[in-house]
Order: structure tokens, then C-alpha cells, then sequence
């Protein structure tokens, strides 16, 4: 029998999904899967809207990163229409562009990353976690 | 030891979460009270044991459980009723999960001939729909409220922090939330002239009229300029520096805190606002985006197959 290393559910992403690992009798890998658990279908339900209005639909596709889909739609719509931002609109979005990626970093390294990765104690208590279960987590090794 | 707080997300987007983050410095205070045992935007507690080798789905007891998002299949709605057999209070967290929100525009098809169209786009390569060890779908998107008794809505696509925090904080001090219980425009600045001479509603291709260098409360309120607002459906709560977060952007509001009344109807409400302002409801091009933020409990529907002639195929 086939032993399943089963990773459920992937933490701290968006975008639900399980890791499942199989191993075969000597405990080599056998197979990996990477299972995405949820598909709201947006490709889909995007039919029949009105092309302007994509972009304030898609940037819900993702709320940790929501504008790079709002700025991608827009440059798909400029496309439908056959327009061009103007130079100010351009660096509008490039301003908005960046501003997504350092919020991106910030979000990343304190509150997703930070609380499990590092032992810094003030965090650990604010999210509610001691340090032995934070110790506990972090040798966390599969058993094989 | 804080009051335990439990929280999930379902078939959303992960903004709510981010939503729950951006309390900004108030959620330092809130974290002295509370105590989060599971919360997968922030923890790693699965759900079958840290190595996945149990049988049972572990969601630890708590008194406040906190879900976004809808309900779209088979694993959604086994943790969503784990959550309510193990949390004394349950919230339903953004308009996902209050109203189904925009995943449940996929009512307009169902959610099978939905997700097969989605894995066959003109674009894509064919390929079929993935069916191995990936939960079973349900029919459509259902709001929380459709599968289990929910004690709190907190609408919002994403809600908004501040009302976060003041519902966990009432909950926390055993005292009823303070909620805004009325509409957008209730809450909105701008210039109201009475009924005009608007008689049709149109796309928004080109901004509303409005002087850039003057504040919101100067700027005539843009459903009376012939933009498309739902405002006068949608449920007050956005506004975080004076008037609505839309308008304060000057872009109609698109109604993502859901109807005014918990089982209110977007679509026939606005067509009543757009009617007693004597706008022809006929100049709104896509009605069914009317209920982009609240399509469950029944509201969108599969659209009847037109069956075609031989001479239109
Ligand atoms: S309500 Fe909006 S922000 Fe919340 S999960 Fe749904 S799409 Fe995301
Ligand atoms: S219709 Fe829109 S712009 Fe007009 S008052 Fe209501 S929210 Fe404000
Ligand atoms: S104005 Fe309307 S669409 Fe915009 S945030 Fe507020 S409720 Fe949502």
C-alpha cells in the first residue's frame, strides 16, 4: 500500500490547495500531486458583462493581490477597444503597479511569513501562539 | 486566555482576511483579547493533523467563528458545518458569504457547465476537468446562510476593517454590534437636484462630471448625470473617509455590500429606484449584473437554452 504524505490545506496563499505526496514501499516519492481544491471560474462568469466592467470584477480573483489583476484587465479592455492610456494614465498605473508590489512585500514578510517563521516573541503573542507550540511547529518533520 | 476566534475561508478571494488584517493598529489591541486557533491566512493548523494522517477533520472549539466566502462544493460545505458545530457564534465574513458574491455570478450557468466551459475557453488547450482527489461540486454557489444557521452578516466585497473590528470587539465585551443599517446614498455626499431630466442610464465609458479640485459633496450625484449607481440598493457600510469609497474614487457605486435589507433583491430594487426617477430600466445593458454581488439564495438562475433554428445555425 501507498503511503500518502497529505498536506491540507496549503496555508497562507490564496488560491485553495492540498500537496499530496506519495511514496512507494521503500518511502521513495513515488508521485506528487498539487490539488487545487476551489475554481470560482471567473473566465466563465466574466460572459456577457460589459468589457468596462471587467476590471472591477477580476481584482477579486485574488485579495492579496488584487491590483495586478485590475491592471492587467484594464490593458486587456485598452485592447478590446483599440485605445492607449494617455502618458499621464500610463504612469498612473505603473505608480499603482508599484505601490501593489511593496504592500506585496510588506503583507508577505509580517503577516503571512513572520508569525510562523521566526521566533520573534511580540508577534507570537499577538497572534495567540506560545513559543513551545511555535517550536513544536517548526521541527515539524514528516514522519516517514 | 482571550476569547478563541476560529476563521476560514470557503470559495472567496482571501480579501476578507486581508480586510481582517487592515484593522491596521486597532488589531494589536484586538489580539490582546482574543486568541485565533485556526486561521489558515495566518497559521499552519491543518485539518487532518500537521502531518495530514488523521481521518477526522480537526477544527479546533471556539466561541467566535469567522467564514468568508460561498459555499460551492462538497469540502466548502464540510468545513463550513464543522465550523458551526464548533463555534458558539458564527459570522459570515464579506458578501461571498452573505450573498454569494461575484462567484456566484456562476448561477447564471450552474456550477458544472460552468467550471467545464471555464477548462474549455478558445484560448486554452482542451483538457478535461480535473476530478482526482478534488471535491465533489455542488449545483450552484450558495451563500452561508442557505446551509447553516449564521448569528451575524458582515457584508462587504472586501468588508470594511472597521466594522471588523467592531463587531469582535461587541462580541469580546458581550454587547450587540453596532451595524449601519441603511443605503449608500444614505451615506452619500454628493449634489441631489431632485428628478431630472435623465430618462436613460449609460455605460460607463466616460467619467462623470466633476471638478477635480473641489471635494465630493460638490460633484452632482452621478446617477443623476446617467451613470448606472447602485447606491440606492446596496447596503451603507464602505465609507472610510466621508462618503462612499466608490464615489469618493468619482466611479459609481457597483452595490458589492449587497441589498439594503438582508433578503433584498438588487436587480427588481434598482429597477424600482430607475423607474421613480423616471429612467427607463430598458437602458441598463446587462441587468443581470445587477446581482454581480448577490446572486445565491435562489436570485440568479441558468439562463433557458434558446434553442436555435436551423437558419440561425
Ligand atoms: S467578499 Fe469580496 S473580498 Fe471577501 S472573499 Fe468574496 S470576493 Fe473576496
Ligand atoms: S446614486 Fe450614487 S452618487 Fe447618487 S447619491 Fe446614491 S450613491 Fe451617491
Ligand atoms: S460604493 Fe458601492 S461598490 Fe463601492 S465600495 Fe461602497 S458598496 Fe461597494
Amino acid at each position: 500500500m501507498t503511503k500518502v504524505i497529505n498536506i491540507q490545506p496549503v496555508t497562507r496563499i490564496e488560491g485553495h490547495a492540498r500537496i499530496a505526496i506519495h511514496l512507494d514501499d521503500d518511502g521513495n516519492v513515488n508521485d506528487a500531486f498539487l490539488h487545487i481544491m476551489s475554481l470560482r471560474g471567473f473566465e466563465k462568469f466574466i460572459e456577457g458583462r460589459p468589457a468596462e466592467e471587467v476590471p472591477r470584477i477580476v481584482n477579486r480573483i485574488c485579495g492579496i493581490c488584487p491590483w495586478m489583476h485590475h491592471l492587467s484587465s484594464n490593458k486587456a479592455v485598452d485592447g478590446c477597444f483599440g485605445v492607449t492610456p494617455t502618458p499621464t494614465g500610463h504612469k498612473l498605473r505603473e505608480l499603482c503597479q508599484t505601490m501593489a508590489h511593496i504592500n506585496d512585500k510588506i503583507l508577505h514578510f509580517f503577516s503571512l511569513q513572520l508569525p510562523i517563521s521566526f521566533s520573534g516573541r511580540i508577534v507570537i503573542l499577538r497572534f495567540g501562539m506560545s513559543l513551545e507550540s511555535l517550536k513544536r511547529r517548526l521541527n515539524l518533520q514528516p514522519r516517514l | 486566555m482571550g476569547v478563541s476566534v476560529a476563521e476560514e475561508w470557503l470559495h472567496s478571494c482571501s480579501g476578507c482576511e486581508i480586510a481582517i488584517l487592515n484593522i491596521g493598529e486597532p488589531l494589536i489591541e484586538i489580539l490582546g483579547l482574543i486568541d485565533f486557533v485556526h486561521i489558515p491566512v495566518l497559521m499552519d493548523h491543518k485539518y487532518y493533523g500537521q502531518l495530514g494522517d488523521g481521518k477526522e477533520l480537526e477544527i479546533p472549539e471556539a466561541v467566535v467563528g469567522i467564514v468568508s466566502g460561498s459555499v460551492a462544493n462538497e469540502e466548502h460545505l464540510e468545513v463550513l458545518e464543522a465550523m458551526r458545530k464548533q463555534c458558539k457564534v458564527l459570522i459570515a465574513l464579506g458578501t461571498c458569504a452573505t450573498h454569494g458574491g461575484l462567484p456566484a455570478l456562476m448561477n447564471s450557468w450552474g456550477m458544472e457547465k460552468g467550471v467545464e466551459d471555464t477548462y474549455s475557453t478558445p484560448n486554452t488547450d482542451e483538457c478535461e476537468v480535473p476530478n482526482h482527489m478534488v471535491p465533489k461540486l455542488l449545483d450552484r454557489v450558495y451563500a452561508l446562510d442557505e446551509k447553516v444557521k449564521i448569528d451575524i452578516i458582515l457584508p462587504g466585497c472586501p468588508p470594511n476593517p472597521k466594522l471588523i473590528a467592531e463587531v469582535i470587539t461587541a462580541l469580546v465585551e458581550g454587547r450587540d454590534p453596532v451595524l449601519p443599517g441603511k443605503s449608500v446614498c444614505d451615506t452619500c455626499p454628493t449634489k441631489r437636484e431632485g428628478k431630472g431630466d435623465v430618462k436613460q442610464v449609460r455605460r460607463f465609458l466616460q467619467n462623470a462630471q466633476f471638478d477635480h479640485e473641489k471635494p465630493i459633496d460638490d460633484m452632482r450625484c452621478l446617477l443623476e448625470q446617467g451613470l448606472m449607481c447602485m447606491g440606492p440598493v446596496t447596503a451603507a457600510g464602505c465609507a472610510r473617509r466621508g462618503a462612499p469609497s466608490c464615489i469618493s474614487a468619482r466611479v459609481p457605486c457597483r452595490g458589492c455590500f449587497g441589498p439594503v435589507r438582508k433578503d433584498g433583491n438588487q436587480m427588481l430594487d434598482m429597477m424600482n429606484a430607475l423607474a421613480s426617477n423616471g429612467i427607463d430600466f430598458k437602458s441598463v445593458v446587462d441587468r443581470r449584473s445587477l446581482l454581480r454581488f448577490s446572486g445565491s439564495h435562489g436570485l440568479l438562475r441558468p439562463l433557458p437554452v434558446r434553442k436555435m433554428t436551423e437558419e440561425q445555425k
